[in-house]
C-alpha cells in the first residue's frame, strides 16, 4: 500500500470551499440581520442583506449542481451507511472519539477512494445535505417570494414559521460547520484532514493502519 | 478492538449528546411554535363611543335621502327620475364604504350644509361645503402647519388640500382599521393614486417625478414593504401625538434600515402604536403584536430560541475545548513516556 491516495478531485474541492466561504458569509450576514441592534455590527444591515441574497443564491445554485452531479456520478451512494454492523460501527467511532484519540491510536476507519467518509460522517453528512439544506434553501427562497407562504398561521402571518424554520436550520448549519472543522482535525493526523481537502491527497503516513473489516 | 459495551455504555460522544440535545430543542421549540394558537388575541381596533340606536336611525334615514339619487343601489330603484345617469357621473358615494368610514355617523348635511336639501340643487352650494376645521379643531392646525412645510404644498400650492388625500366619504382612521394592513392598503393608495406604483405620476409633475420602483430601488423586498410599510412611515418624521403630515422628499425621509429592523423598532411608534397598549410577549417572542401581521427580520424575535441557541454554542465550543485539552495532555503524556 502506498502512502498517498488522491482521493479529491479538483472540482469537489472547489466546491467544498466555496460552500465553506459562502456559509461563512450567511452565517456572519445572518447574525447581523437577527441581532440588528447589536452594539458591533460586522456590515451594515442593508449590506447585509445584499449579500445574504447573493451568498444565499449562490449556494442555492450550486447545491442543485452538487444534486445533479450526484445523481449522475452516483455519488451519493458515499453517503448510505451498510446496514449491517451499523451499531458497532458507530459505537468504534463514538470510541474513538472519546478514548481512542487521547491514547493515540489511529482513526477506525481512514478515506478512500471508494469510501471516502466513516459512518458517523455519512449520517451527518446524508441529514445536513439532504435534510437540512433543502429547508433551509427552501424558507430561505421564499423570503423573495412571500406570497407562498400562507397566509397566516394561527394568529400570526404565514412568514413567522418560515422565517423560524430559517433561522433554526441556519443555526443547524453553524453547529455542524464548527463540528466539521473540528472533527477535521481528527484524522491520522491533526493536520491530515485538512491538507487532503486542500491538496487532494490522503496521507495514510508511516504508522500501521488498522484495517477496516 | 475496543469492547462494544465501553462504546455504548457512557461514551455518547460530545457530539451526539450535543446533537441529541439540538434535537430535543428543536422539538421543543417546534411545539412552542405550534403552540401559537388563539390565546394570542388579535389585535382589535379602538372603539367607537357608543350611540343610541335611535340617534343612529335618524342618521341613516338622513343619509338615506341623499343616497337614494347618489349611490347606485338607490338609483337604480328610483322610480321618478328627473335627470339623466350621465348628470350623476363620478357623484356616486359608495354606502357601504361610507358607513364604515370615519364619517360614517356625521350626518350629509352637516357637511354639505345648504342647498343640497332639495333638487335640482343650488347653484353655489359646492362653495359652502364645511371645510375639516370647521367641526376638527385644534389637532387639526397642528397638522395643517405641518402641511403647509411639506412637499406637497411648497412644490404645488393651489392644487391640494385636506379633501385630496381625504376622501370625506370613505377615509377611515388608521388606528381603526381590524388589521394593520388594511389600513396601510388605504394609507398607501392614498399617495398612490398619484404616485402610481406604474409610470402615471409624470404627467402631473410635467415629467419631474420618476417612477416609484426606481427611487426606491435600493429596498429590497419592495413588494412586502408596499404592503407593511406606509409611504408615511418613511416620509414623515415620527410623532408622538398623530401622523405628521409634513411629508418629506427623498432627502428627509427615512433610509436606515435598522430604524424598524431592530428590538426597540419604529413600527411601534407608526402603525403599530395603538397597539403597543395590548403588547405581551407571548412564548417569548419580543415585538409579539407585530407578529400577527408580518415576521420583520430583526424586530420580531424569539427570545427563548436565541437564548437556547447561544447556549447551544457555548456548551459546544466548551466541549469542543476540553477535548482539545485533553488531546494535548494525553499526547504530552505519551510522549514523555516514550521517553
Ligand atoms: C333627486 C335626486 C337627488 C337627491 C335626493 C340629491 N341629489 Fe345631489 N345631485 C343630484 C344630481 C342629478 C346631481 C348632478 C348635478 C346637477 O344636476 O345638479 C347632484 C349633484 C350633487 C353634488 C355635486 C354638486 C357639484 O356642483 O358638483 C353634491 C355635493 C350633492 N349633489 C349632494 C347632495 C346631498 C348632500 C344630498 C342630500 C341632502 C343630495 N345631493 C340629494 C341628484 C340628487
Ligand atoms: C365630513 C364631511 C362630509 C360628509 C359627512 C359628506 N360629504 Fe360629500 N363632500 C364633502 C366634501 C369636502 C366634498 C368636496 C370634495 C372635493 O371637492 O373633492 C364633498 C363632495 C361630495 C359630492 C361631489 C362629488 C365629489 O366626490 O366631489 C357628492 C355627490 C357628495 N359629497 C355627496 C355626499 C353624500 C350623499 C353624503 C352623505 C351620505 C356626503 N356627501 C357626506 C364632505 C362631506
Ligand atoms: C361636519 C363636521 C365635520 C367635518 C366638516 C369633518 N369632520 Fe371629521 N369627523 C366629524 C365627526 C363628528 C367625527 C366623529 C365621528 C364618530 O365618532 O363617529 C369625525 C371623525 C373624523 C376622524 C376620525 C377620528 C377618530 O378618532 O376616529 C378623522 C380622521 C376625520 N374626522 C378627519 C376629517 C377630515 C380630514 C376632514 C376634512 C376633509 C373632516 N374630518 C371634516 C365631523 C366632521
Ligand atoms: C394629488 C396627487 C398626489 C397625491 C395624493 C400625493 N402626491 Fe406626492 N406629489 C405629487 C406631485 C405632483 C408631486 C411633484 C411636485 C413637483 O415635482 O413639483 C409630488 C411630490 C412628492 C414628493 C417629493 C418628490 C420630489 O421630487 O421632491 C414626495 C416624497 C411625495 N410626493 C410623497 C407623497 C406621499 C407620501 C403621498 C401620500 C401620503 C403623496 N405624495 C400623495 C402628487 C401627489
Ligand atoms: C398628502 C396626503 C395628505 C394630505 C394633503 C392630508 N393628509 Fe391627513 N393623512 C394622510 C395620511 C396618509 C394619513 C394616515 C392615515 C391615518 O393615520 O389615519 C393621514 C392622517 C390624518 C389624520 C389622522 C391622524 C392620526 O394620527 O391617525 C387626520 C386627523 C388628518 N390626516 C387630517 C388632515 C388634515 C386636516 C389635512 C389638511 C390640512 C390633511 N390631513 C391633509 C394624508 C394626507
Ligand atoms: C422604507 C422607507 C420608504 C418607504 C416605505 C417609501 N419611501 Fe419614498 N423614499 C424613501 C427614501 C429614503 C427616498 C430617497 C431615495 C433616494 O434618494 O435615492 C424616497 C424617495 C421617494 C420619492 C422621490 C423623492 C425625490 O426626492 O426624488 C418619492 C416621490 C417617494 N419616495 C414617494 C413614496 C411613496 C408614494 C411611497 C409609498 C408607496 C414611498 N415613497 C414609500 C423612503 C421610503
Ligand atoms: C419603515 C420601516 C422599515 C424600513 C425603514 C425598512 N423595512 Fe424592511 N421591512 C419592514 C416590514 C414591516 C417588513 C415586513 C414585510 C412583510 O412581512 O410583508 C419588512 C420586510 C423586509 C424584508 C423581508 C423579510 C422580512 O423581514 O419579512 C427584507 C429583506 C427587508 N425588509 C429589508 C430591508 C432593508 C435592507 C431596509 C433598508 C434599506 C429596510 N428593510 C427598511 C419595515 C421596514
Amino acid at each position: 500500500m502506498t502512502n498517498r491516495t488522491y482521493i479529491l478531485p479538483l472540482l469537489l474541492r472547489i466546491w467544498h470551499w466555496s460552500n465553506a466561504l459562502l456559509m461563512i458569509l450567511l452565517m456572519i450576514s445572518g447574525i447581523n440581520l437577527h441581532f440588528s441592534y447589536l452594539p458591533v455590527t460586522i456590515m451594515s444591515f442593508e449590506l447585509s442583506i445584499a449579500v445574504h441574497n447573493v451568498s444565499g443564491i449562490t449556494l442555492s445554485v450550486l447545491y442543485i449542481l452538487y444534486l445533479l452531479w450526484n445523481g449522475y456520478t452516483g455519488n451519493w451512494r458515499q453517503y448510505v451507511p451498510k446496514l449491517n454492523g451499523l451499531t458497532d460501527n458507530i459505537n468504534r467511532q463514538n470510541y474513538f472519539v472519546m478514548r481512542g484519540i487521547f491514547k493515540g491510536d489511529p482513526p477506525p476507519v481512514l478515506p478512500t477512494q471508494e469510501h471516502k467518509y466513516n459512518v458517523v460522517q455519512q449520517i451527518t453528512y446524508f441529514l445536513v445535505m439532504y435534510g437540512a439544506m433543502p429547508l433551509l434553501i427552501i424558507t430561505g427562497l421564499v423570503f423573495f417570494f412571500p406570497e407562498v407562504a400562507p397566509e397566516s398561521l394561527f394568529d400570526f402571518n404565514g412568514m413567522v414559521l418560515v422565517a423560524i424554520s430559517h433561522y433554526v436550520t441556519g443555526f443547524v448549519f453553524v453547529m455542524f460547520m464548527i463540528g466539521h472543522i473540528y472533527m477535521g482535525t481528527m484524522g491520522i493526523t491533526v493536520s491530515a484532514g485538512i491538507k487532503m481537502m486542500i491538496t487532494g491527497w490522503h496521507d495514510h503516513h508511516s504508522r500501521k493502519i488498522q484495517k477496516n473489516d | 478492538m475496543p469492547k462494544k459495551s465501553v462504546g455504548a455504555e457512557n461514551d455518547a460522544t460530545e457530539i451526539s449528546t450535543t446533537m441529541a440535545g439540538l434535537i430535543a430543542r428543536l422539538v421543543k421549540t417546534l411545539g412552542i411554535v405550534l403552540m401559537f394558537n388563539m390565546s394570542i388575541s388579535i389585535a382589535v381596533a379602538a372603539e367607537l363611543t357608543p350611540i343610541s340606536p335611535e340617534d343612529m336611525q335618524n342618521i341613516r334615514n338622513s343619509q338615506a335621502e341623499c343616497l337614494q339619487c347618489h349611490s347606485e343601489e338607490g338609483f337604480a330603484a328610483l322610480e321618478q327620475k328627473d335627470f339623466e345617469l350621465a348628470q350623476l357621473q363620478g357623484l356616486f358615494v359608495d354606502k357601504a364604504a361610507l358607513e364604515a368610514s370615519s364619517h360614517g355617523r356625521v350626518d350629509c348635511l352637516a357637511c354639505h350644509v345648504t342647498g343640497y336639501k332639495e333638487y335640482p340643487h343650488f347653484k353655489a352650494a359646492k362653495s359652502i361645503i364645511n371645510n375639516c376645521d370647521e367641526c376638527h379643531t385644534r389637532l387639526f392646525m397642528v397638522i395643517e402647519e405641518q402641511y403647509f412645510e411639506s412637499v406637497h404644498h411648497k412644490q404645488m400650492k393651489q392644487k391640494f388640500d385636506c379633501n385630496t388625500c381625504h376622501d370625506p366619504h370613505t377615509f377611515l382612521k388608521a388606528s381603526r382599521f381590524a388589521t394593520v394592513g388594511e389600513a396601510v392598503a388605504q394609507d398607501n393608495a392614498i399617495c398612490v393614486q398619484c404616485h402610481g406604483i406604474t409610470k402615471s405620476l409624470t404627467k402631473l409633475s410635467n415629467g419631474r417625478q420618476k417612477d416609484l420602483e426606481q427611487t426606491h430601488d435600493w429596498l429590497p423586498n419592495l413588494t412586502s414593504h408596499w404592503e407593511k410599510v406606509r409611504c408615511v412611515d418613511c416620509h414623515t418624521k415620527t410623532s408622538k401625538k398623530a401622523l405628521s403630515h409634513n411629508i418629506m422628499d427623498g432627502k428627509g425621509a427615512q433610509r436606515d434600515c435598522v430604524n424598524c429592523h431592530q428590538l426597540d423598532s419604529d413600527l411601534l411608534m407608526r402603525q403599530y402604536a395603538h397597539l403597543v397598549e395590548q403588547e405581551r410577549e407571548k412564548y417569548g417572542f419580543v415585538n409579539s403584536i407585530i407578529l400577527n401581521e408580518a415576521y420583520v427580520i430583526g424586530a420580531t424575535r424569539n427570545r427563548y430560541i436565541d437564548l437556547a441557541f447561544g447556549l447551544i454554542s457555548i456548551l459546544v465550543l466548551a466541549g469542543i475545548g476540553i477535548h482539545i485539552l485533553i488531546r494535548i495532555v494525553a499526547r504530552r503524556r505519551r510522549n514523555n513516556s516514550h521517553d
